[in-house]
């Protein structure tokens, strides 16, 4: 087969390269010696026959190149040689790499980080879990939810947990707390507990490299079992991989815990924010004082995530149902209201998935995506112009190579070659800008997540080499398409140095591209900027920045209540006394923590509470109260020291609640009673205006106010201190000091602002405003930096055209104004666009947003001005230059 | 300007004329590239002299066309010599380019007022 006998042929020679050149030269020798042989009959020396021989062979070197350019391992030859050859170009134009780098590394680095960050939130499942597939995410809806936005939420009590679990049969569930995050009595290693159900590792396949997890041992929630399983890297940095780990002890409050196992990394726990160490269910404490009332695991206290096992072929449908009369069944008679409605869903394991309403952090994760999806395509854009535009200036150049016959593939490659090199280089910077973005994104704008694993892994690294190839095929088709097309005989005849100037078409769409994006990005900012600045706006009522809380952290066995009260006080006497505090004064709950709820009686019996949300609450107070936190009194009087245990019973309520309960007469003087008729009526004293009672988005609400001497605090109560905002450091300090002293037996201080308390709400529309201003500016410069060199690369082929005009009389203005009105035309068809863009997209971020619809004009016409302004200032540059040109140079050039 | 193909040593030849040269002259057996390009010189009477190194490069592509197999042999001066054999598709090569050539070569003869 002749055929077969070429393919021979090749691999022989690709095989066998080093011996096929021995056997050329061979070949080569044999060949000259006959030629020197048929010659010496003339009589020559040896030297001239030689010479002789060589003359009529030829250049010996270039044969032999020739043939060996026909080797199959050419290919790799010719890269090498393009990717040299556009080396040595880029080299070359160090400013033009320089951008075309920065500009892709901003935007592939920026999408990797992002993309680590969803991968992480949504796609990957919990690590170190065995057959993650077969298990559900457990989610409960109920229609009798009294204060919150969600209906469907992933937290259980245990006695509904119990129902759903009893009523799923064959089919395992497990339950567990979100971790907390504790120190060790003494100091010790952070430790990031949660405490689960005893069949919680078996269940999730996760085994003990030491010791043993939990058991049936654990298994009775009425016994409580202080055990502590530890993660792998926890026993490695917190106990110095300490081989007698087991029976270890670690306190944390009052509580002993010893430690009976390790399990291997990378597990930790089913949430996005790690956990390292897990206790049993019966552990669990929820943090009250007093012993009163039924213990926890009876109570309502929705603390426990439920994960099942489903085994292959299970029928969710079924199982739901199974689930949802489990639950009915034990709500029913707990008088739970309305338990026909309540139902159970499933859900993926991955927490940001559920059924249940995003939370703001997935959702603002999700448009993060969105925007480091434009922020790519406007940096791919202006990529692909700077090429194109570089393409151009090389016509002649490539005219030239044409000419020389250079095939036109040959040239094609090339400028793929081009391409793919900046890409490359672009990705490899777009690496290291990815980690660090990755890290920063991370710690800076999500810090309430403890991060498991690392912050850019292998797949990071892998979609910024697939997004950067992408990004560099895609870039260079763009100039490829224009820059091998080239009329050679045009282009030479041409006469000016640069080649005849023509408009680029592609270079005016990919600008109008990258400017209707960069309106997108700039109308989100502006939109989430204004949304953030309504929400710091809002009246909570308290004079949040001068407001701090201190309050003792207790555990079950500590016994504390009305009686730690004087403690309190004495601390707040101390407190008083210090410079910057202004006022000082004491409740059951800081200002925007929390309220306290009873029952309610008109004094003919009538029953005032509502099953809405707006049922009436409480908070007790001391006299000084109102003052303090700033709140104002609008009718009656304020609770005095005369407002005594065994006095006449007072209440306070605010504008909302006298409003509703008496529209037609003062409230000031009417009673009503709480928590069961027969108790005495509790007289209103006062009228004070609305506070918000926990969020800083939610709707007035009923409240009332009792003096804590006729209602002490059901738990510690909270000493509150009015300070000067620029000395609160000092008072923190001074606070956790006087508590100290007064309260000596505390284990746990707390001492928070109320602002602190209120930044958790605040965050995500920080974080929204903070991204996408980021993105805008970003994209903003990005496409400044498009519109100038556009607009100077028109600018540098009209030199002889400006120098023609100001010849003819032309004036600077004139010039100027000719150059930026022609580069602002494509700009405004780019903004009238991204205006389209922005109404339509709006409703993508409607529900992220606070007081601004998604079509504020307000926001609109401030992305626009700023671009407006950004874009003129991009054209004037180049249009200075073109009035400044020098009529003779310019037309003496050619 | 009509003698300068005879007198310029580097005569004008396309790689395909070559390559038909090539498999014509094999037609007559196994011969060394030597041997090939004394061939065509002695044929073509000194009119379609190539610088003889050409003939590598030219080999090298037939041989990965797979229209001439090459391997070691003895010479008649007992040296190792390279001889190259052509194949059935190079026969088959040489019947479609003398055929094609024949038909351009008859054009132009035609033009120019000699058929």
């Amino acid at each position: 087969m002749s055929l077969l006998d070429g393919v021979r042929h090749r691999l022989y020679v690709l095989w066998r390269g080093e011996a096929y050149a021995r056997e050329m030269e061979r070949e080569t020798r044999f060949h000259l010696d006959l030629e020197r042989l048929s010659l010496s009959g003339t009589g020559a020396g040896e030297a001239s026959l030689e010479l002789a021989a060589r003359r009529t062979f030829g250049n010996v070197t270039y044969y032999r190149e020739e043939t060996r350019s026909m080797t199959p391992l050419l290919w790799l030859d010719r890269v090498r040689q393009d990717l040299r050859y556009a080396a040595r170009g880029l080299a070359r134009a160090p400013g033009f790499t320089a951008t075309v780098v920065l500009t892709l590394a901003l935007g592939v680095g920026l999408n990797a980080a992002v993309f680590s960050l969803l991968d992480r939130v949504f796609v990957r499942p919990p690590a170190g879990v065995a057959a993650p597939r077969e298990l559900r995410r457990l989610y409960m809806e109920s229609a009798n939810t009294a204060y919150g936005d969600s209906h469907i939420f992933p937290n259980f009590n245990y006695p509904f947990f119990r129902g759903v679990a009893d009523a799923f049969g064959s089919v395992e569930t497990t339950a567990y707390t979100v971790p907390d995050s504790v120190r060790p009595v003494g100091g010790g290693p952070l430790i990031r507990r949660s405490y689960v159900s005893a069949n919680y590792f078996r269940l999730l396949g996760v085994r003990p490299t030491v010791g043993r997890v939990f058991g049936s041992e654990e298994a009775r929630i009425e016994t409580p079992a202080f055990v502590l399983v530890i993660g792998e890297r926890l026993w490695r940095d917190g106990f110095g991989a300490d081989p007698n780990i087991i029976g270890r002890h670690v306190k944390t409050g009052l509580l002993d815990f010893t430690i009976i196992g390790v399990v291997p990394d990378p597990f930790a726990g089913l949430e996005i924010s790690a956990a390292n160490a897990w206790a049993p269910l019966s552990a669990f404490s929820d943090g009250r004082l007093s012993s009163d009332g039924p213990p926890w695991y009876l109570g309502f206290g929705n603390y426990l995530r439920v994960i099942a096992r489903l085994p292959n072929g299970s029928n969710e449908a079924e199982l739901t149902a199974k689930g949802t009369a489990g639950l009915r069944a034990v709500q029913a008679p707990k008088g739970y209201a309305s338990p026909e409605n309540s139902k159970v869903w499933l859900g993926s394991v991955i927490a940001a998935r559920g059924p249940a309403k995003k939370d703001s952090e997935s959702s603002i994760s999700l448009r993060l995506g969105a925007v480091a999806i434009i922020v790519l395509l406007i940096a791919c854009a202006n990529v692909a112009n700077l090429l194109s535009m570089r393409a151009n200036r090389r016509r002649r150049e490539i005219a030239v190579r044409q000419a020389l016959g250079v095939s036109r593939w040959r040239l094609y490659e090339q400028v793929i070659a081009e391409s793919l090199l900046l890409a490359l280089i672009g990705g490899a910077a777009a690496v290291l800008l990815g980690g660090w973005g990755g890290a920063l994104i991370r710690n800076l704008l999500f810090p309430s997540i403890n991060w498991a694993g690392g912050t850019f892994d292998a797949r990071a690294v892998g979609f910024v080499a697939g997004a950067s190839i992408l990004a560099g095929i895609l870039v260079g088709t763009a100039p490829a398409f224009t820059g091998s097309r080239i009329d050679i005989i045009s282009s030479l005849r041409a006469g000016s140095l640069e080649g005849a100037y023509r408009r680029s078409t592609l270079g005016s769409i990919l600008l109008v591209t990258q400017t209707a994006l960069s309106v997108i990005l700039l109308v989100g900012a502006a939109l989430f900027v204004r949304s953030l600045a309504k929400v710091e706006g809002i009246d909570l009522g308290f004079d949040t920045p001068s407001l701090l809380f201190a309050n003792v952290g207790v555990t079950p066995s500590q016994r504390f209540g009305a009686e730690a009260q004087p403690a309190f006080e004495r601390a707040a006497d101390a407190l008083r006394r210090v410079p910057g505090v202004q006022a000082t004064t004491l409740s059951n709950v800081p200002p925007m923590g929390g309220f306290a709820g009873t029952r309610l009686f008109r004094p003919n019996g009538d029953s005032i509470i509502s099953a809405d949300r707006d049922f009436p609450s409480y908070v007790s107070v001391s006299t000084n109260y109102f003052t303090t936190v700033g709140l104002r009194l609008q009718q009656g009087r304020s609770f005095t020291d005369a407002d005594r245990k065994g006095s006449q019973p007072v209440m306070i309520v605010n504008a909302r609640m006298a409003g509703a309960l008496w529209p037609d007469q003062p409230a000031v003087g009417q009673c009503l009673i709480l928590w069961k008729v027969g108790e005495p009526c509790v007289q209103v004293i006062g009228v004070v205006e609305d506070a918000h009672r926990m969020k800083i988005i939610e709707e007035p609400t009923k409240q009332f106010y009792l003096p804590l001497t006729q209602r002490p605090a059901f738990a510690s109560p909270a000493l509150i201190i009015r300070a000067d905002p620029r000395r609160i450091a000092l008072v923190v300090a001074e606070a956790r000091r006087q508590m100290k002293l007064a309260i000596p037996e505390a284990q746990i201080i707390q001492v928070r602002t109320v602002n602190e308390l209120i930044e958790r709400e605040l965050h995500p529309w920080r974080l929204g405003a903070q991204l996408f201003t980021m993105f805008g500016v970003l994209a903003l410069v990005v496409a400044a930096i498009g519109i100038y060199s556009v607009v100077a690369y028109g600018v540098s082929r009209r030199t002889h055209e400006m120098g023609i005009r100001v010849a003819l009389g032309a004036r600077v203005a004139n010039v100027i104004g000719l150059v930026v009105s022609q580069g602002m035309v494509i700009v405004g068809v780019g903004m009238a666009i991204g205006v389209a863009g922005a109404l339509i997209l709006g409703r993508f971020v409607a529900s992220l947003l606070y007081g601004v619809t998604a079509r504020d004009p307000v926001s609109l016409a401030g992305a626009i001005a700023v671009l407006t302004l950004c874009a003129v200032a991009a054209c004037l540059v180049p249009a200075w230059r073109a009035a400044r040109v020098d009529p003779v140079e310019a037309l003496r050039a050619e | 300007m009509s003698s300068s193909a005879a007198t310029d040593p580097r005569a004008d030849l396309q790689p395909g004329t070559l390559d038909m040269l090539i498999l014509r002259t094999l037609t007559l057996g196994s011969l060394h590239g030597y041997a090939i390009a004394q061939h065509i010189g002695r044929l073509s009477d000194g009119v379609l002299r190539v610088e003889q190194g050409s003939l590598y490069p030219a080999l090298e592509r037939l041989l990965n066309k797979g229209w001439v197999t090459a391997r070691w042999g003895e010479s008649p001066t007992k040296r190792q010599a390279r001889y190259y054999t052509i194949t059935r598709s190079g026969r088959k090569q040489l019947d479609e380019k003398v055929s094609s050539y024949d038909r351009v070569a008859g054009a132009i003869a035609r033009v120019m007022g000699r058929a």
